[in-house]
């Protein structure tokens, strides 16, 4: 047996070097043209079928590479075979070879798969190349090395776990923090021309600020609390704009994950674990392809939807612990501030908690360690009502007293109610139509892991084999159950990773509980292998690679094709919604008069700084500004029909006038297109038309595309909602004046 | 084990069947949509009703519930050890029935377009789970019974020939003529034919490779011809019996063979199912592997016999099995070259390893003399081949030009021709299909590697030596992938593949217990012959178990193209108007295209295609026109089944000549003339020849200035026909052009 097991060593370590020998043939050789020598006799209608390749060559270089390794090992070892100490080093070399190989792989595999962007795998591949040949060299001195970090990782007097534990927040945020915040949202302003950003956060955030009342004056389709506390940290950073948001954000973010890593470490004891479960917490959060290309272009799928959680399990673990009352009734108020905050999310974790507080009345157990006598169930029964009153509380702040009225209530539950009636949903099958059917199975997998951690806990801590504050996993399992709705009802790709966290979580707990009774030098092991892994995942996964932090290979993350991905069909991401619009949908001039739609692609820009030049410029609109400014009293609400209207509206410093804010789906203001209106229903176009013939603004700006004899033109299909409010403006306004992009339009007498 | 974790999985076994069985009732009531009416219409394909959200509570709601009621009312029991040891079987049970529910869930959604099959298969399963609960005492004596009576019963001759039988019975198609007509309607006989046009060739006399060209070797075409005397003549029938029969054949023996190499009567029909079930029921080969033949096991045929003959070496070292398996490696080049090359070289690995391994040397031969004798067995593979040659090409063998001919199609491809390169399967996303194309060489060099190591080193028995060889032969033979790399056709030379894999399984097996070993064995079998019954390339196999009556055009099993389109005549029904000439040959505008859907029964599809097969009168054309030993030009598609029907050869070198279309098409069909060279040497043939009558399309009539006409090789051949031939007689869907 010991000789079967050297024998298939040396075996292996021959495989090893033979796939290395062959991915290096393969990726070396492509230098070399190929000869076509059929292009030429072959006819045109046949030419398609004329694919020069070299894979039987590098077969064969496989084969022969493989056969003479293992022939010469074999016949070299033949007489060694039972030398102990030289078969152990042998199978340090293997695994180092193992090593070489697989990263090797893995970097082939990224230039075949990004086949339209090889650049960066291909310098990684061949420094890997490279280091495997060193490291073949130099195997004596290495394997010396590697020993020794053996022994010291594994030694008593070890600080890693020290050293991790400073080491790692710091590290967490330099991963995660993005220094060109102005950057990133020129990208967006490219790419998506804020179409996420305005109407989640900007848009009633701004509408805040400048004195309107939310689901009363102007609609926020995402919570009432969200756009608040957002615009009201910009006042820390300066004032309210689209970077500062950004930081805000991305402030919010760090210190989320920054608060899930206190708590972990708190309750799991584990540095290591926990910093591996973070890693991967990150790498699925953040960094899945439903999120590309940075996942700020989506506010909505960032942590700030549910980032009250952390406190409230923080909240939950201590109650656990100590049983003090100060924590339940912390963990109610902050679950109140989470459903002012965003109503869903904030739901579900006020759910969550409500089943905390029942388990605590309904189990024997728990009841008898926590609710021993009168007081303690007063204290208990006192939890729902805090949480009514921090909803009170807030909405008191936010609303006043229109927070009494059935307007409000019913704007409220506006879209809610469309989402419920399936606007905007996608079925859980979609994955599998669309063949992907790996991101199906693991959306199957999530709610599994939920499922069977809660029962299990549960089971478990009833017949007394968990301690109690391994009930947390139960209840974070319970809340990631309920976060899954929102996949459930929108089962886009891999959306199942926005609400992900809890599952990173529920994994780092399963594997330090069961690490408890390992051997601790197989639970050291076994923890380093999850942190390489989950480190190798992040750092290698292209969205990654496109961050822009400190860390990022480019100096120009957000326009350098070497980390850029353009979209999956090979199109740049920039103006990608419009690049593809059909020529007979465009109109002879834009609103300036011109021709040039002026679509930039990454290409375009040479640098970052040269595209946040033309974003700077882009992006001012203070002459049409001006011109509202003009025209609008300084407290009046100006409306505002055109692309950008929320940036517009802040230059010129006045509230929307239109409950739908942002109106129009934004598209770059120099296009020769009509647009598509963000009035999904009848109903909103009919509640629009009704603002205007009840408050009758004096003046509506539009874009001077959609002067009448344009609008005239156009038979336009996409856009019924937009015509018919365009017809509506024409026949009761008439032009007054023009600025750059908008014409103000007076109303009749 | 503590025992709630058993319960608690059984819990949510039945939890998740009953899910299931609300998720397939709740299809039948109708989903209200309440917004699409207030909706825009450039928001419509934004409303999706669903009730996913509410499943989802019922799923968790269910579960919970469950849960709790069944850890409370069992709470006493879970306190005893003996409980896991009661519950495991059930729990086994219940996650069968459960992955069966949730497989055939998963088929209803993928095959959303025809789902009848996978839902009856659900509603069976889901009753299946609701009895197996109710009778569970019962059911489980019974399993107990079956279990001891199938672990404990021998295996014998009988149990050998029964198997053989039922793989005959497994893929014999009863039904020819429907399964003709589907290869006539969807794919106009094209692969077929490749096969079919030189061995109507060589049966009226042409010399393959000098007279008419054969793409895939000499041999096949010459036994398709041979078989086709002895079983009463040529016809489309008898050759689709040749291919059916050799792959029945074929996998008898690749089953006879496992048997006495792993000994073991359930490996070798597991492993026997498990290659018919990768080589003949993958996505590359759908609807029917017989419509391309050259994607069937016949076209190694010789090998399982050399396998064969090597094991009986490895065991007795007698030299008249070295002398039968040099006779395969010979025969197999013959029949089809490329093949035969890896066969060759698979006998070379295996005479080197008996020469090189020291102790394996004395065996055979204990002088140089004896080591010459042994090597010698070598030079019977070209002697075969020469032989064989000899037989079908005589003189013509010496000459350059059929050399040159033999090596043309092997050119074109090593120079790119129809070549894909192995990572296109990863670009597109298909990840598994394209990984599973570098895991099949890795197994066979791996196991190459390992097993040479261990028998170098004397670790292992000799026999272990056919691991080693078969494991080469799979890598030479995976050429074939490596150069045409569409997803999939790995497993048209995958047979090697799946023995290496039952050999590893033997191994691991060899070191369990017996009674896990038999339990591990009868899991695996299930799970073979399950992947085999619910493939849906088998589901439409017409064979005898088929469970629909017109396999052939019942939408029940019949699938559509990927792209939704009807398998019939799918290489013109994306074809528009503006690409249509104004009239077919038939001088009108009806192009009777017909889809399954046209069909009611097989049988009505048989009478169409014997209709529309009949090329009758335009045969009688030929045979009037020309004489029995002519060599008949004829520019037409279904050029070999005229000529069959004509009783006469073919002239074009390159036969078939034209890309088969449907003949009512107001199309011109394409030439097979891919290059400058095809084009020359057919005018050339012409030029030399200069035959009295050329066969053509009445439709080609339309050809002269019709300004789009793109095939710039048949454009010149008609040039050539038009200046130099005029109008004559006509058939039905033929012209006979006359020369001036």
């Amino acid at each position: 047996m010991g000789q079967t097991k050297n024998i298939l060593t040396l075996v292996l370590i021959a495989f090893a070097l033979s796939i290395q020998a062959w991915l290096i043939s393969i990726f070396a050789l492509q230098y070399l043209p190929l000869k076509d020598t059929l292009s030429q006799t072959v006819f045109p209608e046949w030419r398609y079928f004329v694919r020069p390749e070299r894979d039987a060559l590098h077969f064969h270089i496989f084969v022969f590479v493989a056969l003479g390794l293992t022939a010469m090992v074999l016949w070299k070892m033949r007489l060694k075979l039972a030398d102990a100490l030289l078969m152990q080093k042998a199978r340090v070399f293997l695994v180092l070879e193992m090593i070489w190989t697989f990263l090797l792989l893995s970097a082939a595999f990224k230039m075949i798969v990004y086949a339209q962007r090889p650049q960066l795998a291909a310098r990684v591949f061949w420094v890997i190349a490279a280091v495997s040949v060193a490291g073949k060299i130099f195997i004596k001195p290495l394997s010396v090395f590697l020993h020794r970090a053996y022994q010291y990782l594994h030694s008593p007097s070890s600080r890693l776990a020290y050293l991790a534990e400073i080491s790692f927040p710091v590290l967490l945020v330099l991963v995660l923090y993005v220094p060109d915040a102005r950057g990133v949202m020129a990208r967006d302003f490219l790419g998506e021309q804020y179409h996420h950003w305005d109407s989640a956060v900007m848009a009633p955030g701004w509408a805040y600020l400048s004195g309107s009342v939310l689901n009363v004056d102007v609609i926020s389709q995402y919570g009432l609390g969200l756009p608040i506390f957002v615009a009201q940290l910009t006042k820390l950073l300066g004032g309210f704009t689209y970077a500062n948001v950004l930081r805000v954000i991305m402030g919010v973010n760090i210190i989320y994950y920054l608060g899930w890593y206190l708590l972990l470490r708190s309750w799991l004891k584990n540095t290591l674990i926990v910093i591996a479960g973070m890693l991967f917490a990150v790498k699925i959060q953040m960094f899945h392809s439903g999120v590309y290309p940075i996942v700020f272009t989506y506010p909505s799928e960032t942590i700030l939807r549910y980032m009250f959680d952390v406190a409230v399990f923080a909240l939950m673990l201590g109650h656990l612990r100590t049983g003090k009352y100060f924590y339940l009734w912390g963990g109610s108020i902050i679950c109140g501030i989470a459903v002012f905050y965003m109503t869903t999310t904030g739901l579900c974790l006020a759910l969550t908690w409500g089943v905390y507080l029942g388990s605590l009345a309904v189990f024997p157990g728990l009841r008898s360690r926590f609710l021993p006598d009168r007081r303690s169930w007063l204290a208990l029964s006192a939890c729902l009502p805090a949480v009514a009153a921090a909803i009170f509380a807030c909405l008191w702040f936010a609303e006043g007293q229109h927070m009494f009225t059935a307007e409000f209530w019913r704007n409220t539950e506006e879209f809610n109610n469309y989402f419920l009636n399936y606007f905007g949903t996608v079925p859980m099958d979609q994955n599998i139509t669309d063949h992907n059917y790996l991101f199906f199975w693991m959306g199957l997998w999530m709610p599994l892991v939920y499922l069977g951690t809660f029962l299990m806990v549960m089971s478990l801590y009833f017949w007394r084999k968990l301690s109690v504050e391994h009930l947390l996993a139960a209840f974070i399992a319970f809340y990631g159950m309920t976060l899954y709705h929102y996949f459930v009802a929108r089962s886009l790709s891999t959306g199942f990773y926005n609400e992900g966290l809890p599952y990173a979580f529920i994994l780092c707990f399963w594997l330090a509980l069961g690490l408890e009774k390992a051997a601790k030098r197989t639970r050291r092991n076994i923890t380093l292998a999850c942190i390489v892994i989950s480190a190798y995942a992040l750092l290698t996964n292209y969205n990654y690679i496109a961050y822009p932090n400190i860390f990022n290979l480019s100096r120009h993350p957000l326009t350098d094709p070497l980390v850029l991905s353009p979209l999956p069909d090979g199109r740049s991401y920039f103006n990608h919604l419009y690049s593809q619009l059909p020529m007979d949908s465009r109109l002879p001039s834009n609103s300036l008069g011109e021709t040039d739609e002026k679509l930039r692609s990454e290409k375009d820009f040479s640098s970052d700084d040269e595209m946040n030049k033309y974003y700077n410029q882009e992006f001012d609109f203070s002459e049409d500004a001006g011109l509202i400014d003009a025209l609008v009293p300084p407290q009046g609400k100006a409306a505002v029909v055109s692309s950008f209207e929320t940036k517009i509206l802040m230059d010129a410093k006045r509230p929307p006038f239109f409950y739908y804010v942002p109106l129009i789906i934004s598209r770059p203001m120099h296009m020769r297109t009509m647009v598509v209106t963000a009035l999904y229903t009848q109903d909103h176009l009919l509640r629009t038309i009704a603002q205007i013939k009840a408050q009758a603004p004096e003046y509506i700006f539009i874009e001077r595309i959609f002067r009448r004899e344009s609008i005239d033109l156009v038979t336009y299909k996409d856009g019924s909602a937009f015509l018919a409010l365009m017809h509506y403006i024409n026949a009761h306004y008439e032009n007054f004046r023009e600025g750059l992009f908008l014409m103000a339009l007076k109303r009749k007498v | 084990m503590n025992p709630v974790i058993p319960f608690s999985l059984v819990i949510f076994c039945v939890t998740v069947q009953v899910w299931l069985v609300l998720i397939a009732l709740s299809g039948v009531i109708p989903l209200t949509d309440a917004v699409s009416t207030a909706v825009w219409p450039e928001w419509q394909y934004f409303v999706r009703p669903e009730r996913d959200a509410l499943l989802f509570h019922c799923f968790v709601g269910l579960a919970l519930l469950a849960q709790a009621i069944g850890i409370w009312s069992m709470r006493h029991q879970l306190n005893q050890a003996s409980f896991t040891k009661t519950v495991m079987p059930f729990l086994a049970a219940e996650m069968v029935w459960t992955a069966l529910m949730l497989n055939a869930a998963f088929k209803v959604i993928v095959y959303h377009d025809r789902p009848w099959l996978a839902q009856d298969a659900f509603i069976f399963l889901s009753a299946g789970a609701l009895a197996s609960k109710v009778f569970w005492p019962e059911l489980k004596s019974w399993a107990e019974c079956f279990y001891q009576k199938i672990t404990t019963c021998s295996f014998g001759i009988k149990a050998d020939v029964a198997a053989c039988l039922g793989l005959v019975v497994l893929l014999y198609v009863p039904d020819d003529r429907a399964v003709l007509a589907r290869m006539f309607f969807g794919n106009n006989f094209q692969h077929f034919d490749s096969f079919t046009a030189p061995a109507w060739a060589f049966t009226k006399g042409a010399v393959l490779n000098v007279d008419v060209m054969t793409e895939y070797g000499i041999g096949i075409p010459v036994m398709m011809s041979w078989f086709a005397k002895l079983t009463g003549g040529f016809s489309y029938t008898h050759l689709l019996w040749f291919w059916m029969g050799g792959t029945i054949t074929y996998f008898i023996l690749c089953f006879v063979f496992l048997r006495r190499w792993l000994g073991s009567f359930a490996l070798s029909l597991m492993a026997t199912l498990l290659a018919i079930k990768f080589q003949m029921f993958h996505s590359g080969v759908t609807p029917f592997i017989f419509t391309l033949p050259s994607a069937t096991v016949v076209r190694y045929f010789w090998d399982i016999l050399f396998f064969l003959s090597l094991l009986g070496h490895l065991r007795t070292l007698r030299k008249r099995y070295l002398f039968r398996a040099a006779v395969c490696c010979g025969v197999q080049i013959f029949f089809m070259t490329t093949s035969g090359y890896c066969l060759t070289i698979a006998f070379i690995a295996y005479l080197t390893a008996f020469m090189v391994l020291e102790h394996l040397r004395p065996l055979v031969c204990e002088s140089i003399t004896e080591a010459v004798r042994f090597c010698s067995f070598l030079f019977v593979v070209p002697l075969t081949t020469l032989g064989f040659l000899v037989l079908t090409q005589g003189a013509h063998l010496w000459t350059g030009e059929f050399w040159s001919n033999m090596q043309e199609f092997n050119n074109y491809f090593l120079s790119g021709f129809g070549l894909m390169p192995m990572y296109e399967t990863l670009q597109n996303h298909e990840t598994m299909a394209g990984l599973m194309g570098f895991f099949i060489p890795v197994v066979y060099m791996g196991t190459f590697l390992v097993t040479a190591g261990l028998l170098f080193y004397r670790q292992v028995p000799r026999e272990d030596l056919m691991a080693v060889v078969l494991s080469l032969y799979g890598m030479t033979l995976y050429h074939y992938y490596i150069g045409r790399s569409a997803p999939t056709s790995y497993y048209v030379v995958c047979v090697p593949y799946v023995f290496i894999l039952f050999f590893w399984l033997q191994r691991w097996l060899l070191v369990l217990k017996q009674d896990r070993r038999r339990l591990i064995l009868l899991s695996l079998g299930a799970v073979i012959v399950y992947a085999l019954l619910t493939n849906h390339t088998y589901l439409a196999y017409p064979n005898i178990f088929n469970v629909s009556r017109n396999p052939i055009v019942d939408p029940l099993v019949v699938s559509p193209i990927p792209d939704g389109r009807s398998y019939f005549n799918q290489s013109v029904s994306k074809l528009t108007e503006d690409q249509k000439l104004p009239a077919n040959s038939l001088g009108n505008k009806d192009e009777g295209i017909k889809y399954e859907k046209d069909f009611k029964t097989d049988a009505r599809l048989d009478q169409y295609y014997d209709q529309e097969s009949d090329f009758g009168r335009d045969a009688a054309l030929i045979a009037a026109l020309t004489k029995p030993a002519d060599a008949v030009p004829l520019l037409s598609s279904f050029e070999i089944k005229m000529l069959i029907q004509a009783d006469r050869r073919q002239f074009f070198y390159y036969s078939p000549i034209l890309l088969a279309r449907p003949m009512r098409m107001r199309t011109f069909p394409n030439s097979t003339m891919y290059s400058l060279i095809h084009a020359r040497r057919t005018l050339h043939q012409l030029q030399e020849a200069k035959p009295e009558y050329i066969f053509m399309e009445k439709v080609f009539l339309q050809a002269p200035g019709f300004a789009n006409f793109k095939d710039a090789s048949l454009a010149s051949v008609l040039n050539y026909v038009f200046e130099n031939y005029s109008p004559d007689a006509q058939g039905q869907y033929l012209i006979a052009m006359k020369r001036k």
